[in-house]
């Protein structure tokens, strides 16, 4: 589903960051750590579309993204990445349920009620889909989160530490939660974290030095 | 979905929002009320002038003629003879002319001496009622009728002056023989009366003032003309004692004094044979004018402009009276007021200015605290030019509604203007909710300012570095 080849970034102030190939397909997990510092971040950029290579090149779904004009990358990205991130962050003047309405909307246009509903039970959030964002707490804006980012039906879903405010039950929920529904919808799941909690259930795994 | 989005985020801060949408609309509405206004009162003043190409009075201030005699705002400039009006009232260039004598009201609405010709330039015929056939009867306005609660066939006396205070004519009463259907102008809230009324009744006021002491003559203070000092609100001499009803012989009193010009020239157009004596009817009543009658002012119609050029000059230069012409009178008023509502034009658009700045802050301010959530948007598909609508959709929905809130608010405050302050000036404003390409050219200013508020901030989205936004979060 994804794969990058000779991966390069080169900052603004100077530094070159360099990235091993990597690659994954539809349905698995990756796993990418690494200590701060290191380029996690930038990579998971590199890979949504938000910033674009210095060298080499990125195939998502069978297209070199990094060809992309800005406006089509953001159609593409719309379609076909879905992205968690470690601070959760919503558009505050809408509800849940707007905001996840909005995100199927600008990914494909569709927007089903009963979907939304069944992906909000299956994420525990089916009750405060009319609250507004700011009132939910971490752990419920976190699994928020992810629902948003599945209700794009992505093929490709990017994880910024998605569990570093999390508590370890939280976390090992939240983990076992986005690795479920990747699978289900047949979706390549990156996760980029410094978190020794989640090494430990994902075999799979990148560590960027 | 764009503008869904823009509308939650002004909702979402409704203090900020409001206060925008509040300095919007007050500007918005002061500009439309100068807007309306300025229409009104142009549409007011020109229609009230129709008919009358140029007004002979006393000399003193030619708007003051105007505004007396044609607007019946003013005090009057002072009285003429009307031996010497008849004169030009008999121009055969004149195609005619109305005499009008002021001097006493009725609860501050004027009582007008005047002559059958006074209507027939509206073409107006009372809705009630006839015209004023003999001496002390009276037409009325619609808005007199209403407001001072008069009837057909009530009688009141009048008060001297035009004022709410002043000397009750008591021992004259006027009978209300007609009243005029409501015409907008201000003939609605006149009284009128054959001139005889007021001369009957000034002619035995001025005798018990003279016993009196007329120290309070001038109270009015339109003591322009020295030359008619004593009687300037009086239509009639103190010497003139003839009461309309008892006739004299009309030629045995003018015909040694004034050769042709006959007195039955004051309705010129009732009785144009000159054979005053055998008309019946208050037309009658010209047979008894004094040498030393006096009437306030002749509103005069021109069979062509030739005369426009030279009666007026002809007037002004070689006699003691006054040619005033409205339409120049009224230019000259336009551009006196002008510098009046230039103030309140120039505060209006610095609300405006002021508005269009507060929506500026919010916005930079909202784009700085939400960009975040354009990153986010943009991360979720949303193209760079759809954050650029969306800060310009939220400038344009505050611009809208301020615009229609100061419009319908501009409304409200014409309407009220007018229940309260313009009757007063006769006034009578129309057409409230008639848009005009002023109207439309003011929103739409008012708008483009909103926008190019919104340009910045909306740039500023546009060139969101999300990347980095992002990972700063």
């Amino acid at each position: 589903m994804i794969y990058t080849k000779n991966l390069a970034y080169a900052h603004p102030n100077g530094g070159v960051l360099q990235f091993p190939d990597m690659a994954c397909a539809a349905g698995e997990v990756l796993l990418i750590t690494g200590r701060s510092g290191a380029g996690k971040t930038t990579l998971l950029h590199l890979l949504a579309g938000l910033l674009r290579p210095g060298s080499g090149e990125i195939n998502v779904a069978g297209t070199f993204i990094q060809t992309l004009r800005p406006a089509a990358m953001d159609a593409f990205r719309g379609r076909h990445i879905g992205i968690i991130y470690q601070q959760s962050h919503f558009i505050a003047a809408l509800s849940i349920a707007e905001n996840l309405q909005l995100a199927a909307t600008l990914g494909h246009g569709a927007q089903k009620r009963e979907e939304l509903q069944e992906l909000a039970e299956k994420l525990g959030i089916s009750t405060l889909l009319h609250k507004k964002p700011a009132r939910l707490s971490q752990g419920e804006q976190q699994r928020a989160s992810i629902a948003r980012a599945l209700m794009q039906r992505p093929q490709l879903l990017l994880a910024d530490e998605p569990t570093a405010s999390l508590d370890d039950e939280n976390c090992m929920a939240v983990a076992q939660l986005l690795a479920e529904q990747a699978q289900q919808q047949q979706a390549a799941l990156l996760i980029v974290t410094h978190d020794s909690r989640l090494k430990e259930l994902f075999a799979n795994q990148i560590i960027l030095s | 979905m764009i503008c869904r989005i823009a509308f939650k985020n002004l909702l979402h801060k409704p203090l900020y929002a409001g206060l925008c949408w509040l300095l919007l609309a007050c500007s918005t509405a002061v500009l439309l009320l100068l807007v309306a206004l300025n229409r009104q009162a142009k549409e007011q003043l020109e229609k009230q002038i129709a008919g009358v190409d140029m007004v002979l009075g006393a000399k003193g201030s030619p708007l003051q003629l105007i505004l007396s005699s044609v607007y019946n705002l003013d005090a009057p400039t002072g009285n003429i003879y009307l031996r010497d009006a008849q004169r030009f009232m008999q121009h055969p260039l004149v195609e005619y002319a109305i005499p009008v004598s002021l001097g006493d009201s009725y609860r501050g609405y004027r009582i007008i001496g005047t002559t059958h010709a006074y209507l027939d330039k509206y073409k107006l015929k009372p809705a009630a009622g006839t015209v004023f056939n003999k001496s002390m009867e009276v037409v009325i306005g619609a808005t007199v009728a209403k407001r001072a609660g008069l009837a057909l066939g009530d009688s009141f006396a009048g008060t001297h002056g035009l004022g709410e205070k002043g000397h009750v004519h008591d021992e004259h009463q006027y009978v209300v023989k007609g009243i005029l259907p409501a015409t907008g102008l201000s003939l609605d809230q006149l009284i009128l009366t054959p001139l005889e009324s007021v001369w009957a009744i000034h002619a035995t006021n001025v005798q018990v003032r003279e016993e009196e002491d007329g120290h309070d003559h001038d109270e009015h203070g339109h003591a322009e003309n020295t030359e008619n000092e004593r009687d300037e609100h009086h239509a009639a001499q103190p010497h003139d004692h003839a009461r309309s009803e008892t006739g004299t012989d009309p030629h045995g009193e003018h015909s040694h004094e004034h050769g042709d010009h006959r007195p039955e020239g004051a309705h010129h157009q009732h009785a144009p044979s000159g054979k005053a004596s055998d008309t019946p009817g208050p037309r009658n009543n010209s047979a008894q004018f004094s040498p030393n009658t006096q009437i306030t002012a002749v509103l005069m119609k021109f069979k062509n402009p030739l005369a426009q050029l030279q009666l007026p000059r002809m007037i002004n230069e070689n006699t003691n009276m006054q040619a005033a012409v409205p339409a120049i009178e009224i230019n000259r008023l336009q551009s006196l007021l002008g510098s009046g509502t230039e103030v309140l034009r120039i505060l209006g658009w610095l609300l405006a200015a002021l508005a269009a700045c507060s929506i500026f802050v919010m916005l930079v301010q909202g784009t700085h605290e939400r960009r975040y959530e354009l990153a986010l948007l943009r991360s979720m598909g949303c193209g760079r030019s759809k954050l650029l609508a969306l800060v310009v959709a939220e400038a344009a929905i505050l611009g809208i509604s301020g615009i229609l809130g100061g419009f319908l608010l501009s409304r409200l405050a014409g309407w009220f203007l007018q229940q309260q302050v313009f009757t007063r000036y006769h006034l009578n404003f129309s057409g409230a909710w008639k848009v005009t390409q002023a109207d439309m050219l003011t929103a739409g200013a008012i708008l483009a300012a909103c926008l190019l508020a919104a340009s910045f901030p909306a740039i500023r989205a546009f060139r969101l570095n999300i990347s980095k936004t992002l990972a700063n979060a």
